[in-house]
């Protein structure tokens, strides 16, 4: 019995090619899209889910902050319901020049963290353990690609590396590499090094220093709500600077982090979009909606060919659920061949996917588990779309069936045309969705910083050069490619250092950044009450310029010449105002900022080139660094670079969901087309007794396509308002947004109109052109 | 074998009401080679819908093999069906996508035989009707004819006690025609009881008996020659 519906079922698909194409093509494609949505999705949700007991792991956070001074660990070791902490830098080891016997190479990422940082997060160890690893001064752990790029084949264990041409760090261990984790990094160091690797006798010390991560491992059954508590009371009036302050720290388990983007401010976390899982999953669902219906139009609307095989089978003495049966497994059947269409679309698209997103997506074929998914997704779907057409089909009557049959009334058309409009509300809403996605991605790409960052390239300073800048800084400006060069700390687009003011007995904190006046000078920046820095660095050492952000924040009744009390910092009095400029990305809006004038703390070098001369600007800088600092690698890049991160995160995300927007169209126009072309052949005889009567072609045209027309209508009054709530939802997460205009639904109708035509047209040629004798002889 | 007491059939639409039969009442003894004749439209096809369990009567009685089943459910009447009676078809509506080998072994497929079992019994059957040489070819690769043959072949291949035939001919020329009413006729001389809905008179004279239909109700029975009842 199943090898006669396998062989019926093979049998159609091949006498009818192309239902058999739509059908295989829309569910393969649908599932193809599904699984490589669903690829990321997975790989998205399983950060951080390498770490046992996760529940008692958590970042500790205070407000909007993550970040917290080196002082804190010892105030929370007093507290017996944490049972580790550890502090995690992101600053000391963000670059370092790292020598090896003759090899010389600049290393990122190695975080300065606690040795107890292994008994509050998981790593695999592959040489050393974690007890040992950092037991002494001085010691590192790499994980393992780390370890192959510094040593190649040899053994790390035990080897000394040398840093920053002045540490001698000795490796200790190596871990796997560490992916999958909010936290990642290429190596790890003591954070009680610090101190003697910066001359910072005190740093320990320091309660201001807001800089470093905390993660604790709470006792395992300590109620998370009373332990904030504790810690909150037990905080109060322990750090000398906010002593009368209320602390208001919180947690954050340690698998929320990286879909939490509440914190804003902190250092060195990767984090996903959730928004963007979901609305991934949405767009799986949609395309997988498509296909579905497109299974269900197509597949009722062959029902007619159908119908005679059917009434025979009943005559002969199949009963109605045997022929459900039937016809379901035939579904479930096309939908395992689209499964293996669908794995195939996979592999060659996994790559081009992989290297678009740089995420490590991956799909073992092999494993058993992920067969089961595979095949049980499959089925589950094949039974889906196949159960109503199966019903349909069995439902019909041999005695109508065998004397010609016609569906006219049996009010599956009426089906037709809501699935059909269903198809045209999805595709009008993702037209328009996706314009207004690549405006609002292209508005915030072109938006004005209100600096000048234009040409300007920067470099960390190394050791050598950081004691010889005036010279160093002379040099450069001898090469006519090279119109300005600056110190400063830090360079927008990546400013991430965080103070704060009390303000009314309130913490009030902002970003800050230590410059100088040169680098001001070399940004433009738009300071349009009270004055630029002007004097000497000695003289101005009281002296800040803040935005008009802050301005507001701090609440001051005059904030010119205002004078504030700063920890560490003593007075400080406001000489000039400066316009709101992105030194962040334009994703964010523009925070409280506040600018000092130092000369001493200043390690990013800038310099502007002309664009004509860049290759020989470029060359002057190499052989400028090399000269004074042969020790340290030369490495350099552009700040607009520092903005485009998040130009390239949403431009990936733009580009992967307009791919797969389209794909959504495609799939819906391919049950279009089918539709059409069903269509096309019911109104055959209609069409040559019209043309027997005299009809041209223009009117068989209209004719035909005017019911199309209707419903792509009516989706259009549908899909507007549905379109419109979901971009305006979505655009209310940016700060500075487009408005919505009215002609990109416009737009979304007249293409979804231009697919409705580009269908049904061939069809027509088809029908108008058969010779009405045949046509009527046909039927 | 079969026994009709006011049997009727009403369609009903929202506007419409056709008595396609009206209290028809006749006796169709096992062995019989009966004809249903009259213009188009006086119900014969309607009869014969009733006859072989596809339609259920609007009012009155029907008895196959001495069991009422004027009210039988759809499963009911499949298993009676498969298991009592085959179809000829005017359009022979055998199953494009099967060759004539798996069109004629769909019954037995049906009657749960064991596949060993079918193959036998239809090659027996092809060569009977003498379409065993084409038993892997797809119907619409035969004539009309060839296609008729394969359709008896699929009535007869579960021996079924009655063969209900709609205008068997109604799509061949004459050549054809003839062959598939030699067919038919010898299937009567080995017992099988046999019902067909014709328009033509010619082929009413293989039947031992017409039944005459006008606008729903029997108008005359002419008994041609006696049956061979085995009843």
């Amino acid at each position: 019995m199943f090898r006669n519906v396998l062989i019926t079922g093979y049998r159609y698909l091949i006498r009818h090619p192309l239902y058999a194409f739509i059908n295989l093509a829309g569910l393969g494609i649908a599932m193809a899209s599904v699984i490589l949505i669903m690829l990321y999705v997975v790989h998205e949700k399983n950060y951080d889910k390498q770490h046992k007991d996760g529940e008692a792991v958590v970042r500790l956070v205070q407000g909007k902050w993550g970040l917290h001074s080196p002082s804190l660990k010892y105030d929370l070791n007093e507290l017996s319901f944490i049972q580790h902490s550890a502090r995690v830098d992101f600053m000391y080891g963000r670059r370092m020049s790292v020598r090896y016997n003759e090899k010389l190479l600049n290393v990122r990422d190695i975080i300065f963290t606690d040795p107890e940082i292994f008994s509050i997060m998981q790593y695999e160890f592959v040489a050393g353990n974690k007890e040992d690893a950092l037991a002494n001064p001085y010691s590192m752990v790499l994980t393992e690609s780390m370890a192959a790029t510094i040593f190649g084949e040899e053994n790390p264990i035990g080897k000394v590396i040398r840093v920053d041409n002045k540490h001698l760090f000795t490796i200790t261990a190596l871990i796997k590499d560490v992916s999958h984790s909010h936290l990642s990094f290429n190596g790890m160091a003591i954070f009680e090094d610090i101190p003697a690797m910066t001359n910072q006798e005190d740093f320990l010390k320091r309660v201001g220093h807001w800089n470093f991560n905390y993660y604790l491992r709470l006792v395992d059954d300590a109620p998370h709500e009373q332990a904030i508590a504790d810690i909150n009371t037990h905080l109060t009036g322990k750090q000398s600077w906010i002593e009368s302050g209320k602390p208001d720290f919180n947690f954050q388990h340690i698998d929320a982090i990286y879909f939490d983007q509440s914190i804003d401010y902190e250092m060195g976390i990767a984090h996903g979009n959730r928004t963007m899982v979901h609305v991934f999953l949405v767009v799986a669902f949609i395309i997988m909606l498509l296909a579905l219906i497109n299974f269900v139009n197509i597949t009722t609307a062959n029902a007619t060919n159908r119908a005679k095989e059917t009434g025979v089978r009943k005559v002969i003495g199949s009963s109605k659920p045997a022929l459900v049966v039937q016809y379901t497994s035939e579904a479930v059947l096309i939908s395992l061949a689209a499964m293996l269409i669908a794995l195939l679309l996979v592999e060659l698209a996994l790559p081009a996917l992989k290297a678009l997103l740089q995420k490590e997506l991956s799909i073992d074929l092999l494993s058993p588990a992920t067969l089961l998914l595979l095949i049980g997704g499959a089925s589950l779907l094949g039974l889906l779309a196949g159960l109503f057409p199966a019903w349909l089909l069995s439902a019909y009557k041999p005695i109508d069936v065998l004397k010609g049959f016609s569906d006219r009334a049996s009010g599956k058309g009426k089906l037709r045309g809501i699935l059909t409009v269903l198809q045209f509300v999805i595709s009008i809403s993702l037209i328009s969705t996706t314009i207004i996605v690549y405006q609002q991605v292209d508005f915030m790409n072109s938006k004005s910083l209100g600096i000048n960052i234009e040409n300007m390239a920067y470099a960390r300073i190394s050791p050598d050069i950081n004691n010889a800048k005036p010279a160093f800084r002379e040099k450069l400006l001898q090469h006519p490619g090279i119109s300005k060069v600056a110190y400063t700390n830090a360079i927008p687009g990546r400013i991430t250092w965080q103070e704060a003011f009390r303000v009314e007995g309130e913490s009030r904190q902002y970003t800050f950044m230590v410059t100088t006046a040169e680098f001001l000078e070399m940004i433009e920046l738009p300071v349009t009450e009270g004055r630029h820095f002007t004097n000497s660095v000695a003289d101005e050492s009281g002296s800040i310029i803040i935005n008009r952000a802050a301005a507001a924040y701090f609440g001051w009744e005059e904030p010119l010449g205002h004078t504030e009390q700063a920890p560490y910092r003593g007075a400080l009095t406001v000489v000039g105002i400066t316009e709101d400029f992105h030194f962040n990305d334009v994703s964010q809006s523009v925070g409280p900022l506040v600018i000092y004038l130092r000369d001493e703390s200043s390690y990013v070098l800038c310099f502007r080139i002309d664009p004509n001369l860049r290759q020989e600007a470029l060359a002057h800088f190499e052989e400028t660094w090399v000269s004074f600092s042969p020790e340290f690698p030369v490495e350099y890049g552009f700040v607009e670079e520092a903005f485009s991160g998040f130009y390239q995160e949403q431009g990936v995300q733009m580009r992967v969901f307009i791919l797969f927007s389209i794909l959504s169209i495609l799939i819906a126009a391919l049950g279009l087309y089918g539709m059409a072309a069903y269509m096309a052949n019911r109104k055959r005889r209609e069409v040559c007794i019209r043309k027997i009567h005299g009809a041209g072609l223009g009117s068989i045209y209209f004719m035909l396509s005017i019911n199309m027309l209707k419903l792509v209508a009516v989706a259009f009054l549908i899909a507007c308002p549905i379109a419109w709530y979901i971009v305006s939802q979505w655009l209310q997460g940016f700060p500075y947004q487009i408005a919505i205009d009215w002609w990109v639904f416009g737009i979304a109708g007249l293409v979804s109109i231009i697919i409705s035509q580009l269908t049904i047209t061939g069809q027509v040629f088809r029908v108008a052109r058969v010779n009405p004798a045949e046509a009527l002889r046909y039927e | 074998m079969i026994k009709t007491e006011k049997l009727s059939k009403v369609f009903r639409t929202d506007e419409v009401e056709t008595t396609a039969l009206n209290a028809v009442s006749f006796e169709i003894k096992a062995g019989e080679f009966v004809a249903i004749m009259g213009p188009s439209g006086c119900g014969k096809s309607t009869l014969l819908n009733i006859l072989g369990l596809l339609d259920n009567p609007s009012s009155g009685s029907y008895h196959f093999l001495d069991k009422d089943v004027s009210k039988s459910t759809e499963r009911q009447r499949a298993n009676l069906r498969k298991q009592n009676i085959g179809f000829v078809f005017q359009n022979f509506n055998l199953i494009d996508e099967l060759t004539v080998f798996e069109n004629v072994e769909l019954p037995l497929i049906y009657l749960g035989m064991p596949a060993r079992e079918r193959k036998e019994r239809v090659e027996e059957v092809l060569t009977q009707m003498q379409i065993m040489h084409r038993k892997k070819h797809f119907p619409l690769q035969l004539s009309g004819g060839q296609q008729q043959r394969v359709a008896v072949a699929r009535a007869v291949i579960a021996k079924p006690a009655l063969i209900l035939a709609d205008e068997p001919t109604g799509n061949l020329d004459s050549v054809h025609g003839e062959e598939v009413m030699n067919l038919l006729s010898e299937l009567n001389g080995t017992g099988t009881t046999i019902i067909m809905v014709t328009h033509s008179q010619r082929d009413a004279e293989y039947s031992q008996r017409v039944i005459r239909l006008f606008d729903g109700q029997i108008i005359n029975e002419d008994i041609k020659r006696s049956s061979f009842s085995v009843v």
